[in-house]
Formats: C-alpha cells, sequence, structure tokens
C-alpha cells in the first residue's frame, strides 16, 4: 500500500516532462485561414495577429502565404516563416477561393474536422475573388471581422445559419447539399455578403443571390428572426417585411410531392402610414402570401432543375422511406417532385420600430 | 489525573523535604505568622494574591489571637471558601503549586490548612472586542485569557441550570485547566464521552492555548481543514451550544473549541442572523461565490493560458496576450511569483505592528503589484486575479479556514501548470474525496451534503427566517431536535428538557 502511494506521485513527476504546452503568448493563433488553387497547386493564406507593447491598440496582423499540393501541406510551410507554434484552436472562419470550390473540398472538410483544435462554430465562406486577395483585405478590418460579419448576418440577416459544424453534417449526410454563403470585396473595397454557394456533392455548382438566400433561410433555419423580404404590391408600393417568427411543417406523398407550409408573423416597415388598416389585414396580408409563395416555389423548381438538394427534400422523403436510396432518388424521383406551398402571413405590427 | 503519568514530578514524603524542594524557587515564601503559636504560611508568592492572605488570613488571625488553639480554630475564622485541613502529602503539594497557601503549625505534624488565594487575573486582558472576528453590528464581547470570565460569560449568555461545566487539568508541565462545555439533556452524550476520553489521553507538556488543544484532540491531524472551530466570540459559542455541540475552555486561551462541526460553520458570521434572512442569505451565498474564486480562479487561469486557448473568447484574446506579451515566464511561475508576494503582504501585515502594517499593505500591494507590471514580471490580469482572490479568501469569518482556502490555491495552480483543466479536475476530486472521508467528533465534515440532509438546508447555503431554523442538526444526533416551539408547537418525543 504504501509503495503505492510512494510510486504514483514519482510517476506523476516523471509524467510532467510529457505534456505540451502552448501558452498563449508563445503561439501563432490563426484567425482565419484561406485555400486558392492555381495550377494544380493549393496556395494557402493565414492571417494572424502579431501582439506588441501597445495595450489597447488595434494589431497588426500578417499573412502567411505558402504552397503546397495538400491542404494540410500548406502548414509545413508555415511553420518555416515562425518563430512560434502554429495554433488553430482560435480558427474563426476558412475561407475557400472561388476555383478552388469548384475543383471540390472534400479534403478540406475531411482535414477540418480531423484536427481536434479546430472549433465546429468556425464559419466556411466562399470569396468570389481568391481567398487570399479577401483575406488581405480583412487586414484593413478588426479581428475575427469575416466571421463576425457572418455571424452576425446568420443572426440579423437573411443568410442562413452555417458553420463547420452543419456543413459537415450536410457533407456527411446522403440527403442534403451543402450552402456556404459567399463574400465579396465591392470597388469600394468593401467586404460584403453575397448570397451562398450550392455544392453538388462537394463541388460548387449553384450560386444563390441574396434573395434567393433569404429564401432559402425561410426553408433551413428554425428560427428566422430579424429577416427582410421586399415585397411590391398591386398599386406599386415598395414594402419590407421583417420576419419575427417562422413555423413550417412540411409532408411527403409518394406522387411524388412535397407539401410545405408556413406560418409567419412579420412586421411592416417602409410606405406603411400609405396604407389603411383594411388594407393591411386584407389585401396587403393576401398579396405579400401570394408573393412569397410564388418566390418559394420559384427557388425549389430551380434547385429541382439544377439537381442541387440543399433545402433537404432527400431527408424528407429519407425519414419517412425505410429503403431510400440515394442515387435513384436524385435520379429518378426528385426531378419529378411537385411542390405546393402554402404561406400564412399575421401582419403583427407596421411601422413602429422593433 | 495526568500526575501519574509524570516521571519529574517529585514523590515527597513530608512536608520538610516538601518545603525544601521548593524553596529552591526565589518566589516561594515561607513566613511566621504569629509567634506565640508558632503559626507559618507558605506559597508561591507570583502565584498567590498577598493581600487576600493579608486581610482575610493574617489580619483574622492576629485579632483572634486568643481563641486559636488548633488549626480547626483558624479554619472558622478564616473567610475564603475551598479551605480545608488536608494531611495528604500530595494533595498539598498540589495545590501549593496551583496557587494556594500553607498555614501549618508545625512541619513536623504533616498537615496544615489550605488557602485558595490564587490571583485573579492579574496580567490578563480585561476585555476582548473580538476583533478576529468582528461583526460591525451585534455583540463585540470576545472571550480573554481568563477561563473564569469565560465561563462567567458563557454562564450569562446560557443562563438555564443545564449548562454544564466539567472541568479537568491537562499537560504534564502545564498543568492547564480545561474546561468542557455542554448543555445537558441536549447534546448526546457521546460527543462529552469523546471529548472526556481524549482529553483524558492526551499526553503532552505545554497546552497554551486551545488551538494546541485542537490540535491534539482533532480527530485527522494530517489534513489543512480545520475540524474544530475555534471562536473568540461568546455569542458563537454560545449559538454552537444551543445547537447541540459542546465548547472546550482551556485556561490561558481567548479561543473556544466548539465540537464536533461541519463545514459550514467554518463559513457562518454571526452577522447573517442579526442581518434580516434576505440579507443574510446574500452575504453569506457571496462568501461562498468568495471561496470559490479564491480556490480556482488563478489555478484556471494557469490551466487556460498553459493549455486551453481555444476556450478563451475571441475578444479576451487581445487584451489576455496583450498584458502577458512582454512576460518572460510560463503562467505558472508568474502565478506562484504573484501568490508568494501576496502571502508575503499578509505574513508580513500580521507581524508588523498595526499603524506599521497598513502603510506596508499599501505599499506592498500598489507600489509592488505597479512595479511587477512595468518590470514586466508578471500580467496585469493576473494581478487582477491574484488580488481579487486574495482579497474573496478574507471574506471567510474563521480565520482557519480562510488559511486553509488560500493554503489549497498552491496545489491546485501546480496542477494546473502539469495538466491543465484534467489536473484541475483531478484536484478538485481530491479535495472532494478528502474532505468526504473528514469527521469532526466522529461526525461527518460535509454534513448536510452529505451524508444529505435536505431540512438542514434551512441553515445551510441559505438562511431562511429564523423561525423556520428551529430544528438542530439531526447530524449531532441531539436528544431534543427542535429548539423552540412555533405557535405552541407539539412537543419532541424523547422531549426530557422539562425532566431535570
Amino acid at each position: 500500500m504504501n509503495k503505492i502511494f510512494i510510486c504514483i506521485p514519482i510517476f506523476c513527476l516523471l509524467l510532467i516532462g510529457c505534456s505540451r504546452t502552448t501558452i498563449i503568448d508563445d503561439v501563432k493563433i490563426i484567425q482565419s485561414i484561406g485555400y486558392d488553387i492555381e495550377n494544380n497547386e493549393i496556395i494557402g493564406t493565414a492571417s494572424y495577429p502579431v501582439y506588441v507593447e501597445s495595450i489597447q491598440e488595434s494589431h497588426p496582423r500578417k499573412l502567411f502565404t505558402a504552397e503546397s499540393k495538400t491542404t494540410t501541406g500548406v502548414f509545413t510551410s508555415f511553420t518555416k516563416q515562425t518563430a512560434d507554434e502554429i495554433d488553430m484552436s482560435q480558427l474563426g472562419s476558412v475561407v475557400i477561393g472561388d476555383a478552388f470550390a469548384k475543383n471540390g473540398i472534400s479534403d478540406l472538410l475531411v482535414n477540418l474536422n480531423s484536427d481536434p483544435n479546430i472549433g465546429t462554430n468556425s464559419t466556411l465562406i466562399i470569396s468570389k475573388k481568391t481567398a487570399s486577395e479577401l483575406l488581405e483585405e480583412t487586414m484593413n478590418y478588426p479581428p475575427y471581422f469575416l466571421s463576425s460579419v457572418l455571424d452576425q448576418s446568420m443572426e440579423n440577416g437573411n443568410v442562413p445559419l452555417t458553420n463547420l459544424h452543419t456543413i459537415s453534417n450536410q457533407y456527411y449526410r446522403e440527403s442534403q447539399d451543402m450552402y456556404i454563403p459567399k463574400m465579396e470585396i465591392t470597388n469600394e473595397g468593401l467586404i460584403v455578403g453575397d448570397g451562398v454557394g450550392i455544392f453538388k456533392n462537394d463541388k460548387l455548382s449553384v450560386s444563390l443571390d441574396n434573395r434567393e438566400t433569404f429564401l432559402l433561410k425561410m426553408f433551413v433555419d428554425k428560427s428566422v428572426y430579424n429577416s427582410t423580404y421586399e415585397v411590391t404590391t398591386s398599386d406599386n408600393i415598395d414594402l419590407l417585411a421583417k420576419i419575427i417568427s417562422n413555423k413550417i411543417k412540411s409532408s411527403v406523398n409518394n406522387s411524388p410531392g412535397v407539401n410545405y407550409k408556413f406560418n409567419l408573423k412579420v412586421y411592416l416597415k417602409e410606405k406603411t402610414t400609405k396604407l389603411s388598416v383594411s388594407d393591411i389585414t386584407n389585401r396587403i396580408t393576401k398579396e405579400i402570401e401570394t408573393s412569397l409563395e410564388k418566390d418559394l416555389l420559384n427557388l425549389l423548381e430551380k434547385l429541382k432543375n439544377e439537381n442541387v438538394d440543399p433545402v433537404g427534400i432527400g431527408e424528407l422523403y429519407r425519414v419517412s422511406q425505410r429503403n431510400w436510396e440515394k442515387n435513384e432518388f436524385y435520379r429518378e424521383i426528385y426531378p419529378n417532385i411537385k411542390f405546393n406551398i402554402e404561406a400564412n402571413v399575421n401582419i403583427v405590427n407596421t411601422g413602429a420600430a422593433e | 489525573m495526568v500526575s501519574s503519568k509524570d516521571n519529574s514530578k517529585h514523590e515527597f514524603k513530608n512536608i520538610d523535604e516538601l518545603f525544601s524542594y521548593y524553596s529552591q524557587s526565589s518566589d516561594f515564601s515561607c513566613l511566621n505568622i504569629s509567634e506565640r503559636l508558632s503559626l507559618n504560611i507558605a506559597y508561591f508568592n507570583s502565584l498567590v494574591d498577598e493581600k487576600i492572605i493579608q486581610e482575610h488570613v493574617s489580619n483574622p488571625i492576629l485579632r483572634n489571637h486568643e481563641d486559636i488553639s488548633n488549626l480547626k480554630d483558624i479554619l472558622k475564622i478564616i473567610p475564603i471558601k475551598d479551605t480545608k485541613i488536608s494531611s495528604d502529602i500530595q494533595e498539598i503539594s498540589e495545590k501549593i503549586i496551583q496557587g494556594s497557601a500553607f498555614i501549618y503549625i508545625n512541619k513536623a505534624m504533616n498537615m496544615g490548612i489550605i488557602i485558595n488565594s490564587l490571583t485573579i487575573s492579574t496580567g490578563y486582558r480585561e476585555q476582548n472586542d473580538a476583533e478576529n472576528e468582528y461583526s460591525v453590528i451585534g455583540p463585540k464581547v470576545g472571550f480573554v485569557e481568563d477561563i473564569d470570565t469565560n465561563l462567567r460569560l458563557l454562564r450569562k449568555s446560557l443562563n438555564i441550570p443545564n449548562l454544564k461545566f466539567e472541568e479537568t487539568f491537562v499537560g504534564t508541565t502545564s498543568n492547564t485547566r480545561v474546561v468542557i462545555a455542554y448543555l445537558e439533556g441536549i447534546i448526546n452524550p457521546e460527543h462529552i464521552n469523546t471529548a472526556r476520553q481524549r482529553i483524558k489521553d492526551l499526553d503532552y507538556d505545554l497546552i497554551c492555548d486551545s488551538s494546541l488543544l485542537d490540535q491534539l484532540i482533532t480527530d485527522n491531524s494530517t489534513t489543512p481543514f480545520p475540524l474544530l472551530l475555534t471562536t473568540e466570540r461568546v455569542d458563537r459559542a454560545a449559538y454552537c451550544l444551543i445547537n447541540g455541540q459542546l465548547a472546550i475552555l482551556c485556561d490561558g486561551s481567548p479561543y473556544v473549541i466548539n465540537a464536533p462541526t461541519s463545514i459550514f460553520d467554518f463559513f457562518v458570521s454571526p452577522e447573517d442572523y442579526l442581518l434580516p434572512w434576505v440579507l443574510g442569505t446574500f452575504f453569506r451565498l457571496i462568501r461562498f461565490l468568495g471561496v470559490f474564486f479564491s480556490i480556482s480562479a488563478t489555478p484556471i487561469y494557469v490551466a487556460v493560458l498553459t493549455y486551453h486557448i481555444a476556450i478563451i473568447p475571441k475578444d479576451m484574446l487581445g487584451p489576455i496576450i496583450d498584458s502577458r506579451v512582454n512576460v518572460p515566464f510560463p503562467p505558472l511561475i508568474e502565478a506562484l511569483f504573484l501568490e508568494v508576494i501576496i502571502e508575503l503582504l499578509r505574513e508580513a501585515g500580521a507581524r508588523l505592528p498595526t499603524k506599521v502594517g497598513q502603510t506596508l499593505g499599501i505599499v506592498g500591494g500598489i507600489v509592488i503589484g505597479q512595479a511587477a507590471v512595468e518590470a514586466a514580471l508578471t500580467s496585469n490580469i493576473l494581478l487582477i486575479i491574484v488580488a481579487l482572490s486574495a482579497l474573496a479568501s478574507f471574506t471567510t469569518p474563521t480565520f482557519k479556514m480562510s488559511n486553509t482556502i488560500r493554503f489549497l490555491r498552491f496545489p491546485l495552480i501546480i496542477l494546473a501548470s502539469i495538466w491543465g483543466g484534467l489536473g484541475l479536475v483531478a484536484g478538485i476530486i481530491i479535495l472532494c474525496t478528502h474532505t468526504l472521508r473528514l469527521k469532526s467528533f466522529g461526525m461527518p465534515y460535509l454534513a448536510p451534503l452529505y451524508p444529505f440532509r435536505y431540512s438542514e438546508f434551512t441553515d445551510g447555503f441559505v438562511r431562511f427566517s429564523l423561525p423556520y431554523i428551529k430544528k438542530r442538526r439531526s447530524i449531532f444526533r441531539p436528544l431534543v431536535q427542535s429548539r423552540f416551539n412555533v405557535n405552541g408547537r407539539k412537543k419532541d418525543i424523547g422531549d426530557d428538557f422539562n425532566n431535570e
């Protein structure tokens, strides 16, 4: 007994040497990493902050760039460029160049998932220009600008919720296709969100614009709050409907057909003073409903024609059919599905601020 | 009696031998009162109040010179209690050394009168403001060094006949008077037996303070946790007695030992009961928060900065790295350095005279702290954390527990630096297991958390309104469960309170 009590602390002491420390100021904390492809070479770009004595000032950030044949290979080149260890545990966003996305991102996703240091709430972004250009542009902005812009617009804007977790889920599940938000640099040098890119398997195939992105969000997000939808009424009044809550009911049948039923509560904004109360309760509600139904249906038809399924129609079928088979479904059933959409809009408030 | 164990104690055959031995000390006096009666008196003048001898012994004897023919006549005229004739040499020698005067006619008779004339409270403090367990409101009376005063204070605050004092003498050399106080009929006799037994079995030479006694009779002497509650507040000791615990008083010590205890007793301040229960509860919860913060804040800092960068919120990365970027040490050295500085300040503050101590606190706290940050020896954020956790540790109302809490931080810091969060968890598990195994006078230390007693949480983390704290803690097995009747509630079974 006594021997054990002596041995345990001794072994513990010996094991102290085996622990690998990552002391916070002795590592390069990568904030975002970008991938491009050029002549079959993967170009990795990573931004990290440089901390100096000055307290409470914006920190200059720098970029690593490296070329490699593989996505993890770029890190080998990164380590050659720095005196400190590279730490990925605070990774905010992964930027994928347009060309890289079209070339397939399965390797990248597998690698991101296999690194336990990378949090699954880091975001993936497709850059319309190359990833390195986007990252270079973010040098002028505060740290974690890309991921915070995206987080903010997922919460209050029209971008559907995505992060490494949901994207991996969509990647590994057979009944839904991935969608990753897009960003671009405007001519004035601003970084703005610009729709989403939809993947077929692991390759970027379709891009949705901002309006379609909102419609996609209506289908895929559990809570849609503060998202806005613009409607032009029959008498040419432009209205803005701000969504407070959204409840979806969906059902499938084997004809094949899918029914969606939306229950929406909205605020009306813009030019509401020109409308009378009876107008709002009867005509406007009806017009918003029909316009929304038409738009949602158009989106589903467009996705159907492109043979991509970010909405998860396949998932609706998979959960109701025992021997669901991916290839068979997308080849034979999906192109023939008839969609039926019913929107029920309830205008709870007009004009008043939030 | 302890004397049987003591080898250095002399066995005297007769008074002559006794006196020749005692007179080797310069403070032993042997005087002749009356030539005619050849009446002599012997005493240690360091122990005896010579005024008593003068007024109540010599003067009456000289005045009634004629009536005295033998010792019994003297006994009649001396107005002092506990005066008796004895011929037992051992008793005489013991009484003299305990502060009695001895009157004898002839040494050869081996007989004389023992007169208790011990000086009362000379060299002792008159009062104690309970400064170490200070409360802003409520009584500020504390125990003093004189045990008789302490017993009087207890007797005055619990004025019922079943408050019993049981006296023994402890310490082979110091022969210190120790009193076990308890409320008979309420306390479980098991506890009294335990106390009696442990005090009886004690073999130690010098008992100069109750804290020493505390360590000698405690259940586990290798734990950093205090298992017996020592307090200098009269109200606190009285509250413990009411709750069916016993109090051990020790002569020469202003601290009273309360036993058995549970860990919650150490976080209870008398002020909790003096404020409205909402405030009392709030302050108590703040105190528990302080304990938690004090133990874990620095270890968590060390673990996170050494291993778990990922859990730092993104907005805090900048400030934390900024403050650390010039520090050349790993977080462990940085943290230990600051913690040791705080401990040094505390230790120095305790040793220095009050007025200097305050100045040193300011100099140490502000100047050293600021200089250490500017010299890039520590980071700003750690300075704040360490200072806050030191502050938080002082919120614990009992000094012994606050020492323990300050101590516990160090092993946890080292564990956190060795294995990060894993080490921290390991340390906390060891801590929990350890406290779970502890016992105070055989009673579980972690009660009422373990064993779990739901009804006793009326006075646990939350201090309920006073009428709701009507039960004594069942874990201490008191003979009477309820402390008082609310709205003429029926008597408890086994209530022999009135059978006395």
